[in-house]
C-alpha cells in the first residue's frame, strides 16, 4: 500500500492543495500529517478545513501546540533575535486569525501516531521543538526511533527532507549494581528515519513543496517536490497583512522557523 | 612650507575607492603625515571609521570638520578626499579653490565614456560593479545600539539578496554581543568576504559610545522596512547586559590561566 506523509502545511493552501493532487496521481492509498498546519502563512483556516473535511489522521505540531497553549517555546528555539521577532508576529496574527472550532480541533490533535510498524510525529519522539537533523548522532537516532516501537519513523519540523537508514546496530549497556557489573547488549534491527520536508514552508532552497510517498510492501521512500503558484501565496501574505519578507522567503525556499543553534536543544519549557 | 601632495579620487559605488586609498596608505611609513577627507556622508562615516581603525595615526575628518580639514592641508605632506559618487564632480574645485591636486577614477572595467573618464587625470581599473542609473542612497546611523550577531547575518543575507530592492553597494559597522565592532561589505557583482572584524577594542560597558550605521545603494529600496528590520536586531539593555557579563567573565578565566 502507497501511503503519502505531509508536514509543515503551515497556513499556505495554495501549495497544499497541489500537494493533494500530487497524492492523488500518485495514487497514494491514505494519508498522514505530522503537524504545524498554522504560522507564517495567510490561510489557517482553510488547511485546517480541508484537512478535517479529508479525515486526515494528524499529529500536533509545534506552530499549533502554540496556537492553543500560547508561545510557550522557550528562546533557544530561535536562531537569533529578528527571527523570534517575526515568529512572535506571526504567532500573533495566525492567533487573531483562527475559529474557534479550528483551535478546537488544534487542541485534540495527539502527539503522535502508529500504523502497525509506522510512528508518526512532529519534531521528534521527546518534543515537538527538537530537530531530527540527518547529521544527528546515530546512537541518539537510533534511540529516537526505538522510543517509539516502529521501524520507521517519520517526522518533520526541519522543512528539509531526507530518508536515513540505521543499519543493524550493537549495543552494550554495562550496569553497576554495586560490585556485580551486569552487561546488557543486544543488537537492533534496521531501523529509518524519514523527514517528509515541507509542503507550506520549503527550506531546500526552492519554492517547490515537498512531502513523502512511502510504499509499505517495497519500503521504497519517494521524496516528492511539487511545484506550484506560489506567487499565489506571497500575494495573498502581503495582502493579509503579514510581513512581506515571509513572502519573499517563500518565494527563495527559505522558510523562517524556529531553528535552534544547537540542533539536539529540546525545549523545556 | 612645502606644498602637500593632493589627491581626489572619485569613482562608481563600490568600484574600490576606499580600498585603493588604504593601498597607498600601506605604502606610506609616516601616515601621521597624511590626511584624509571624504566629504558627504553626513552622520554615517562608514569609509571614515573603517580607515581610522587600520590607521590610528592618520588624520581623519568628518563634515562637520570640513573648516580644519581646510586648515589642516598646508601641513600634511599628503592629502586624500574621497569624493562619493552621490556629489557633484563640479563641487570638488569649489572646495578646493586655487589649490592644485591630482585626479583619479577607479571605475568598473566595462564602464566607457563617462564623467569620470573626462575628469580623472588617472583611471584605475576598480571591481566589476553593476550600478544602474535609478539608484538611490540609504543610511541609517545605529550609535548607542547593539545588533544580535545571528540577526545581523539573517539581515545582510536579505539585504544582498535583495529582499528590500535591488542592492548594487552594501556597507555597515556594527557592535555586535560580545563587544567587537564589524565591518560589512557588499558589492553586487563582486564574490562576497566575511565580516571584518575592527581592530578597536570591545566594548563592554553599556551601550557603545562610538560609530555604527549602515548605507545601501540600489534600485526600489524599501526603506521603511530597512529601517524596522535594522530596529529590530538591536538587542535591549538587559540583554546587552547580559551578554558583556559573560563576555567579561569568559576574558577574565582566560587572563587567569
Amino acid at each position: 500500500m502507497k501511503i503519502a506523509v505531509i508536514s509543515c502545511i503551515h497556513g499556505n493552501y495554495e501549495a497544499f492543495d497541489a500537494v493533494l493532487l500530487d497524492i492523488d496521481q500518485q495514487k497514494a492509498e491514505k494519508i498522514f500529517c505530522v503537524g504545524d498546519l498554522v504560522g507564517y502563512g495567510p490561510q489557517p483556516n482553510a488547511v485546517i478545513a480541508q484537512i478535517r473535511s479529508l479525515d486526515i489522521p494528524t499529529c500536533v505540531g509545534c506552530w499549533d501546540e502554540d496556537i492553543v497553549e500560547g508561545l510557550n517555546a522557550c528562546d533557544c528555539s530561535y536562531p537569533s533575535l529578528l527571527a523570534e521577532k517575526r515568529g512572535i508576529q506571526a504567532h500573533e496574527w495566525t492567533n487573531k486569525e483562527i475559529h474557534p472550532e479550528n483551535r478546537e480541533f488544534l487542541a485534540k490533535l495527539p502527539y503522535s501516531l502508529k500504523e502497525g510498524n509506522l510512528a508518526f510525529v512532529h519534531g521528534s519522539p521527546h518534543s515537538n521543538h527538537e530537530y531530527l537533523l540527518p547529521e544527528l548522532d546515530a546512537f541518539v537516532a537510533l534511540e529516537r526511533v526505538l522510543s517509539t516501537e516502529s521501524d520507521v519513523l517519520f517526522c518533520g519540523h526541519t522543512h528539509v527532507p531526507y530518508a536515513r537508514t540505521l543499519d543493524a546496530g550493537h549495543i552494550q549497556v554495562s550496569v553497576a549494581r554495586g560490585e556485580k557489573t551486569q552487561e546488557i547488549s543486544f543488537t537492533s534491527p534496521l531501523k529509518r528515519i524519514v523527514n517528509v520536508g515541507s509542503v507550506g514552508e520549503p527550506r531546500h532552497g526552492r519554492p517547490n513543496a515537498t512531502y513523502v510517498i512511502y510504499d509499505t510492501d517495497t519500503q521504497e521512500v519517494k521524496l516528492r517536490e511539487v511545484a506550484y503558484d506560489h506567487q499565489k501565496t506571497c500575494v495573498a501574505i502581503i495582502e493579509k497583512g503579514l510581513p512581506a519578507i515571509f513572502a519573499w522567503r517563500l518565494a527563495h525556499g527559505l522558510e523562517y522557523a524556529e531553528r535552534a543553534d544547537d540542533p539536539t536543544h529540546v525545549c523545556t519549557r | 612650507m612645502s606644498v602637500p601632495n593632493i589627491i581626489v579620487v572619485a569613482g562608481s559605488s563600490g568600484a574600490g575607492k576606499t580600498t585603493w586609498v588604504c593601498q597607498q596608505m600601506r605604502d606610506i611609513a609616516d601616515v601621521d603625515k597624511i590626511i584624509y577627507y571624504s566629504p558627504g556622508t553626513g552622520t554615517v562615516p562608514i569609509d571614515q571609521n573603517r580607515i581610522a581603525t587600520e590607521f590610528p595615526d592618520l588624520q581623519v575628518f568628518s563634515d562637520a570638520q570640513q573648516v580644519e580639514f581646510l586648515n589642516q592641508i598646508p601641513k600634511a605632506n599628503a592629502v586624500y578626499i574621497e569624493w562619493g559618487f552621490y556629489l557633484e564632480l563640479g563641487a570638488i574645485a569649489q572646495l578646493l579653490e586655487n589649490l592644485t591636486y591630482r585626479t583619479i577614477a577607479v571605475l568598473p572595467p566595462d564602464l566607457k565614456d563617462s564623467e569620470y573618464h573626462a575628469w580623472a587625470k588617472e583611471i584605475v581599473r576598480g571591481a566589476p560593479t553593476q550600478s544602474s542609473t535609478g539608484e538611490t542612497l540609504w543610511r541609517a546611523a545605529s550609535n548607542g545600539q547593539v545588533i544580535d550577531e545571528n540577526s545581523l547575518e539573517e539581515f545582510w543575507y536579505e539585504i544582498t539578496h535583495d529582499a528590500y530592492g535591488i542592492v548594487t553597494r552594501a556597507k555597515g559597522i556594527f557592535d555586535v554581543n560580545d563587544g567587537r565592532s564589524l565591518y560589512c561589505d557588499f558589492v553586487a557583482g563582486v564574490p562576497q568576504t566575511d565580516f571584518l572584524e575592527l581592530d578597536i577594542p570591545r566594548y563592554l560597558e553599556g551601550r557603545p559610545q562610538r560609530f555604527s550605521g549602515l548605507e545601501v545603494v540600489g534600485e526600489n529600496l524599501d526603506k521603511a522596512t530597512l529601517r524596522q528590520t535594522l530596529s529590530d536586531c538591536c538587542l535591549s539593555d538587559a540583554a546587552i547586559l547580559q551578554y558583556q557579563q559573560q563576555v567579561k567573565e569568559i576574558l577574565l578565566e582566560g587572563a587567569q590561566v
